[in-house]
């Protein structure tokens, strides 16, 4: 699709979609890539030429972060957070996916558009209830306070997602399972799972990525640092180290990498399921 | 076994009506097809029967018992559908064997199944494979062969072979005529190609826009057409029909009279008739001549020739089937007779007249 398979000359409007592309693209990865290299300059360098290529590439800025960083703790969390909340999502959106596009009872479809509003709410607007009802369940302070939370915050997008895959789905071959014999929930669990995985694990994978980088919840619901993710104990690590800029990009450096090697790994899956999703 | 009844069965989807009083019966054991033009229900009314789709009015019974509540499962049906809807991610083996799993067959007793089923419809070295690796016609088999497995004492097809090309096609029409002399079971088979119908059927149900036109075993139909409809659906090359008026003599057809009796109408009125292509002959002078008419085409099919000719009244041209070969040239004129014994006369409102 991206390559040009015919042997045509290239027009100029082609060339200007190029370039044009090419700006936005370097525009929006360069911060990411200056983080990148300015993890392996010292401080002072960092201020003496902020853009230059470091002139001694410091390895030891990595050891260093993660150690006084608590990085490795900070790790687990999150892989924690994002697991749980992850699985979480995906095995309830899945099921109101299906309930949604293949149930019929009613208020099916008020209450369709009520999950709709899920995808609609800014987090601030309910980080306060979510605050006092999550002290009341004792939650505060503990990884259950982020699962829950960025599980439950998933689902709307999720649901919405998977229900458009499961509604391009033809339904003869649901119709077969069942008068094979299957009940609604061998149906659901032999045949529509297996055909709609290309599209979990797309939902999934952005799912992870939201769930990794999620920083406002993290910060309000975790006040014991032991417990912190990431971004939340990246900021943390900022208060402490302002003067060190060079640790602090050696410790953004650390976050970001893995969930974007995941994604690049993994974004074949997400381009089918998507387009999978849209075509038919 | 099971007799399957529709008493005054209606359907609509929404506002949308889609089938109108449907009464009829299917005897147990026989293989009864449903045919008539896309869009006329019959893939509805085959799913009412599986439990696929609610009925909106009057009762289906099977085998005596009301239905329109059972869950599909509890109606022991199978259904070959025209998609074949085999599930890609199983194999062939675990799609043919998928409702004895459902039902907790061990794997030892299941394989076995499979395997003997695998035989009879020549699939035994594919069990292994996905359905993306088969061809349409393996596909087929598959699909079949995993109703066969349920041993449902329904089978139905929804225009199984209108995937398959066209030697495919005759081939699985033999395979499930077949299936039906072993097993005896009920079949119900749907299609739009009456020439499917005809050789398949123990009994025809004509559909048209959701109404039973008539039920009747294959010969019943194409020697007694209820109406107009069914005799220009059923039969191939499709029978002639005329516009004509009933005189003291017999019927005015334009120009041309032709002396019949028993046309069971008055004189003056309007009627249509019918000639099947093979009661149109050419007589050997013009004296013996019902009419004289000039050829328009020929189509030599070897055993036998079709030679289109100009109608008395205009408009269509008319068919006739004459056995053998034939010298005939368009242009050529030709003395045409009507074979008066086998005529089919219809009403203005296209019922049959007796
Ligand atoms: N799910 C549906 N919703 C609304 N209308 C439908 C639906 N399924 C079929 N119809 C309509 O019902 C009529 C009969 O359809 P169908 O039974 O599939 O016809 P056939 O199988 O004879 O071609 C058609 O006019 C079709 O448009
Ligand atoms: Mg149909």
């Amino acid at each position: 699709m991206s390559s040009n398979t015919d042997a045509r000359p290239r027009t100029p409007g082609e060339w200007l979609q190029f370039g044009a592309g090419s700006v936005i693209v370097t525009v929006m990865c360069f911060p990411a890539i200056w983080m990148v290299y300015s993890a392996f300059k010292s401080n002072r360098e960092i201020f003496r030429s902020p853009f230059g290529l470091p002139a001694e590439w410091r390895f030891e800025n990595f050891t260093k972060a993660w150690i006084e960083g608590g990085l490795g703790a900070l790790f687990l969390n999150t892989i924690i957070v994002t697991g749980l909340g992850v699985a979480m999502s995906v095995f309830f959106a899945s099921m109101a996916a299906y309930a949604f596009t293949r149930l019929d009872f009613p208020g099916r479809r008020a209450l369709a558009r009520l999950f709709l509003v899920g995808l609609l709410l800014p987090p601030p607007a309910v980080a306060i209830a979510l605050f006092t009802q999550l002290s009341a369940l004792g939650l505060i302070n503990t990884l259950w306070a982020l699962i829950l939370t960025n599980g439950a915050w998933t689902i709307a997008l999720t649901t919405y997602l998977l229900g458009g895959y499961f509604r391009s789905l033809k339904r003869e071959m649901e119709e077969a399972a069942l008068l094979e014999g299957a009940n609604r929930f061998q149906i659901f669990w032999h045949v529509v799972m297996p055909l709609v995985k290309p599209a979990m694990i797309t939902v999934a994978i952005l799912n992870a990525i939201n769930i990794w980088n999620e920083l406002l919840f993290a910060l309000l619901f975790i006040s014991d640092d032991a417990k912190r993710t990431l971004p939340a104990g990246i900021v943390r690590f900022s208060g402490y180290h302002s003067t060190d800029y060079s640790l602090i990009f050696a410790a953004l450096t650390i976050t970001t990498i893995p969930i974007m090697i995941f994604y690049f790994i993994c974004q074949r899956h997400v381009m089918r399921g998507l387009t999978a999703a849209v075509a038919e | 076994m099971a007799k399957i009844e529709f008493d005054r069965v209606y359907k609509n989807y929404g506002d949308t009506p889609v089938l109108h009083d449907v009464t009829l019966s299917i005897e147990s054991g026989e293989l009864c097809v449903f045919v008539g033009p896309s869009g006329c229900g019959k893939s509805t009314l085959l799913r009412m029967v599986a439990g696929l789709e609610i009925v909106s009015g009057g009762e289906i019974r099977l085998a005596g018992r009301r239905a329109n509540e059972l869950p599909p499962p509890e109606r022991n049906v199978a259904m070959v559908f025209q998609t074949y809807a085999l599930f890609p991610h199983m194999t062939v083996a675990q799609n043919m064997g998928f409702g004895l799993k459902i039902r907790g067959v061990p794997a030892a007793a299941r394989s076995a199944k499979i395997t003997d089923v695998a035989k009879t419809l020549q699939l035994d070295g594919l069990l292994d494979r996905r359905p993306a690796q088969l061809s349409g016609g393996q596909r087929q088999r598959v699909a079949i062969g995993r109703a066969m497995l349920r041993d449902p004492d329904v089978y139905m097809f929804d225009e199984p072979l209108s995937n398959l090309d066209a030697a495919l096609r005759i081939q699985t029409r033999l395979e499930i005529a077949r299936l039906h002399q072993v097993t005896g079971r009920s079949m119900v088979y749907v299609t739009h190609d009456q020439i499917e119908a005809m050789t398949l059927a123990d009994r025809i149900i004509v559909l048209n826009r959701g109404r039973v036109e008539q039920v009747g075993s294959p010969m019943e139909l194409y020697d007694h057409p209820a109406n107009i409809f069914v005799a220009g659906f059923i039969g191939s090359p499709k029978i002639n029909l005329l516009e004509a008026a009933v005189s003291e003599q017999g019927l005015a057809i334009g120009q041309v009279h032709l002396a019949v009796a028993g046309v069971g109408a008055r004189p003056g009125d309007k009627v249509t008739l019918g000639i099947r292509p093979e009661h149109l002959a050419i007589a050997r002078s013009e004296s013996e001549a019902t009419f004289v008419s000039e050829v328009a085409l020929v189509e030599r099919l070897g055993g036998e020739t079709l030679v289109y000719a100009q109608s008395p009244v205009g408009g269509d041209l008319l068919i006739l089937k004459i056995q053998g070969k034939t010298s005939l040239k368009p242009g050529e004129r030709i003395p045409v007779v009507i074979e008066p014994d086998h005529l089919h006369f219809f009403d203005s409102a296209g019922a049959r007249l007796s």
